[in-house]
């Protein structure tokens, strides 16, 4: 569903090749009713992916060869105005950052029925707001028709992002590609809304893939994992295998610093025991 | 206020009042202070006078006022006269009322100073936004927006007033004129002014968010850059309308301005300006200080209005900070 070809993306340099590359030969596909994690370090490549998928990538950084197809189709070729009909329909992106991606001077009610109404014009006002206020509830925000009048800076971060992922979602998109989707919500709205994510890929298979620096999120919610480092991908693995034995020196780095992770968590709760 | 505070407040104020939401019409329309309302209500008797000021003469006279006068009405038997319970202000070498010409001339001022400020926000601030959003980007969009911004500068690096009156010798004496001459002194400082807010917005996250929700150009511009553009653009405005009242009695002054015998501040000043050396000081003195207040007037409402953006701008900060997380 979608599929990235030896996708390299770099700005012009005096290098040989005239350029630095940024993204080198990525390769990856995921399929209608599937999941796939990807993780690596900051600065790794990992949002850089999503922006060039998103047709965000602005100059100098350019795309310099490779394809990325959806259903496909190839997005970095194909006209802006075709890209911008797929975009927030069919193909759906989640930025991170939360409030930062929302209109200040807009209430996220007006926001969200803006998305629902460029895309299906035909929709009534009235019937968009509902849809609004629905998609604020299903993200797990409280008395959301009250919340659909807020401006932005008078959400709590969590809401916010929420509200976020709520847009993403208004157009029953047929893939998400989500970056950092729950960063900064709490565990348990975050739970909430990757269950949410695991139901549309269940039962409206839809294709998702995820950008996240939590193993225990690929772990529980994607089918496969690929690890990038230094702008490639250095591990494209099914979750079961992967969890299993890492085969990259940079994937066992990831798995180690998580483990350590639990362990600080085992030593403070003793420490915690013993006061 | 500790950063742990911070979610609990950004609650309670959208959980306020009646269940709407309304923390940021709160900041803007907080209760005026004793200032805050005088320098409106200066504004307000500014407007006021700009209505019905040029009939407050005549309708004194009509009330039976042996004070009241036509602001273009002359009476030769009567020039120079100090002021007295007949005029309030005196009169000018040709006799004419300077009190009904003070209450008369905001009209004028202030219809040149808005029509000059309207248009150069009208024409200044899309092109600024124009040039802003396309700049940097593909060759003839760079271009052009260059070719916008350097026009800019070249209008800006005329010498204001010569230009001015060198505007006004060519075309001849007319209101309109002075308008025109108006609008394109301040024309630059409204297209640099929205431009240097779009360079800076049109980068901003939900820009980018936007784009990838399928928001078309036109939208994106209209609709979520545009809006979050133009903020020191409006709180700029209160300012260059005293600045042009300012100028427009300064090109009077020189003789360059509106046409006497249209009440004008800056041309009363000037004709009561020759009997200043003799003694007779109000002609002059009155239209003076009456030019002063507007000015000040207005300069406090940008101030007051600079103020109010500064307090949301910090009060949206201060709720933004605790959601800082990194943006990938």
């Amino acid at each position: 569903m979608l599929e990235i070809k030896n996708l390299t993306v770099g700005l012009p340099s005096r290098a040989e090749s005239g350029f630095d590359t940024m993204l080198e030969d990525v390769s990856l596909s995921v399929e209608a009713g599937q999941s796939l994690g990807l993780v690596g370090e900051a600065g790794s490549g990992k949002s850089l992916l999503v922006h060039a998928i998103g047709g965000l990538l602005r100059p100098p950084v350019v795309p310099i060869g490779g394809e990325i197809l959806f259903e496909g189709q190839d997005l970095l070729s194909m006209p802006p105005d075709d890209r911008r009909l797929i975009l927030g329909e069919e193909l759906s992106l989640v930025l991170p950052g939360g409030r930062i991606r929302l209109n200040p001077l807009e209430k996220v009610g007006r926001q969200i029925v803006r998305v629902l109404r460029d895309h299906h014009p035909e929709m009534a006002k009235a019937e968009a707001l509902e849809r609004a206020i629905q998609l604020l509830d299903r993200v797990g925000i409280p008395d959301p028709d009250k919340r659909a009048l807020a401006y932005p800076h008078e959400l709590s971060g969590g809401m916010a992002q929420r509200t976020v992922v709520a847009m993403a979602l208004a157009n029953s998109p047929r893939f998400i590609v989500a970056d950092e989707p729950t960063t900064g919500i709490d565990v348990t709205i975050q739970r909430q809304i990757l269950e949410d994510f695991a139901g549309l890929i269940r039962e409206d298979n839809v294709g998702l893939l995820i950008v996240t620096r939590d193993l225990g999120i690929v772990a529980h919610f994607c089918d496969r994992v690929a690890v990038v480092s230094e702008g490639r991908i250095v591990e494209n693995a099914e979750v079961r295998t992967f969890f299993k034995e890492q085969q990259h020196p940079v994937s066992q780095e990831l798995m180690r610093a998580t483990v350590l992770e639990r362990q600080k968590a085992a030593e403070w709760s003793a420490a915690a025991a013993s006061r | 206020m500790t950063t742990t505070d911070t979610p609990e407040t950004v609650d309670s104020f959208a959980a306020s009042g009646d269940g709407r939401i309304h923390g940021l019409r709160r900041m803007l329309f907080r209760k005026p202070g004793l200032t805050t309302a005088a320098v409106y209500g200066g504004v307000g008797i500014i407007l006021l006078l700009t209505v019905i000021g040029p009939s407050i003469g005549p309708w004194l006279a009509d009330a039976g006022c042996a004070c009241g006068w036509g602001s273009e009405q002359i009476d030769s038997g009567h020039a120079l006269e100090g002021p007295s319970g007949t005029h309030f202000f005196g009169t000018d070498r040709s006799g004419q009322d300077v009190f009904s010409r003070v209450l008369a001339a905001p009209r004028i001022n202030l219809v040149i100073a808005l029509a000059a400020t309207a248009l150069s926000v009208v024409i200044g601030v899309p092109l600024g936004l124009l040039a802003g959003y396309i700049g940097g980007r593909a060759l003839a969009a760079t271009a052009t927006s260059e070719l916008i911004m350097r026009f800019m500068d070249v209008l800006q690096s005329f010498p204001l007033f010569v230009f001015a009156v060198v505007l006004v010798a060519v075309r001849g004496q007319s209101t309109e004129i002075v308008i025109i001459a108006l609008t394109i002194v301040n024309l630059p400082v409204f297209a640099r002014l929205a431009r240097a807010e779009m360079l800076t917005v049109r980068e901003q996250p939900y820009a980018d968010a936007a784009r990838i929700l399928g928001h078309g150009n036109f939208r994106l511009i209209f609709r979520h850059l545009a809006p979050n553009s133009v903020a020191s653009s409006v709180a700029t405005v209160p300012m260059v309308i005293g600045f042009v009242i300012l100028f427009t009695a300064s090109l009077s002054f020189v003789g360059a301005g509106v046409k006497p015998p249209t009440a004008e501040l800056g041309g009363m000043i000037r004709v009561g300006a020759n009997n200043m050396v003799t003694g007779e000081w109000w002609p002059s003195i009155f239209p003076g200080v009456a030019l002063g207040l507007m000015v000040l007037i207005f300069a406090f409402a940008a101030q007051d209005i600079a103020a109010r953006m500064r307090a949301v701008k910090r009060a949206e900060g201060l709720m933004s900070a605790e959601t800082s997380v990194e943006a990938g």
